[in-house]
């Protein structure tokens, strides 16, 4: 009866005592999988806003991969790369990834 | 209880932006004013000393829209709203701060009674970590006021 408080299957009763260990490992896993960088979870949030998300191009293929830092989901209604914006204030590519996320957008609204 | 916003995001600014081509009679009415100036405030919500932008972040993007040279939309106006400190961090409170101002000043442009509709741009380049029901709320009601409101998705991933 008490392996079957356990989500993990463990081999034998005598690890019973795992079982809140090895749960809590499961919901850690699926809480980085599931949670930790899917835009729906970070404010600010609305369904009727726009949410951009920021693409890698920098590799010359087109692919167009997602940048690393970037959030994903689907809550995210456009996308755009973030790299060579050449701007007034600086005249140099801007490569921080810290920013990587919110220079594309004006680009695509304005 | 305050939401901290990540400092990896080192946002800066919020910035309220008008499109000259979306927007013309608003630009009209405000040119009138502001002849010979595109820069509205900066209004300083932050809790800083000064309204220097130390990281540069809102600098950055308010010259991708409306920068002379290089900019987007090289009429637009920019009504910057300094919500972070200078280490490009702050509170939900203070960015709460930064929308009221905005409503406050932008709502005669955005009234049903103005003699067109108008609307404008809201770029919101903060994050916070997790969820805030109040800056959502807030969002919510820039959105009923009429103005198109721009997230950033956030730069969590890999955290």
């Amino acid at each position: 009866m008490v392996s079957k408080r356990c989500i993990l299957l463990l081999p034998s009763k005598t690890l019973f005592w795992l079982c809140p260990i090895a749960n809590l490992l499961l919901l850690l896993i699926l809480y980085y999988f599931l949670y930790i960088g899917n835009a729906c979870h970070y404010s600010p949030y609305h369904p009727s806003a726009i949410t951009v998300g920021s693409l890698l191009d920098d590799s010359g293929d087109g692919a167009n991969d997602k940048a690393p830092t970037s959030n994903y989901g689907e809550c995210i209604d456009v996308w755009g790369e973030f790299s060579s914006c050449f701007t007034d204030a600086y005249h140099l590519f801007y490569s921080l990834t810290h920013i990587s996320n919110h220079l594309s957008y004006l680009h695509i609204l304005m | 209880m305050c939401h901290t916003l990540t400092n990896l995001s080192a946002f800066v600014s919020l910035s309220f932006a008008i499109s000259k081509t979306t927007y013309l009679p608003f630009l009209l009415l405000v040119l009138m004013y502001y002849p010979d100036n595109r820069l509205r405030g900066p209004t300083v919500c932050a809790g800083t000393s000064d309204d220097y932008d130390y990281t540069n972040h809102g600098t950055h993007l308010a010259s991708i829209a409306a920068g002379a040279k290089y900019g987007v939309g090289k009429s637009t106006i920019i009504h910057s709203i300094q919500v972070l400190d200078a280490n490009g961090e702050g509170t939900v409170a203070s960015v709460l701060c930064g929308i009221e101002k905005l409503i406050q000043d932008g709502l005669d442009y955005n009234s049903e009674n103005a003699p067109r509709k108008l609307r404008a741009v809201v770029n919101l380049s903060i994050g916070v970590n997790g969820r805030s029901d109040v800056l959502d709320k807030a969002v919510e009601d820039l959105i009923e006021l009429g103005y198109v409101v721009v997230i950033a998705a956030g730069n969590n991933d890999g955290e």
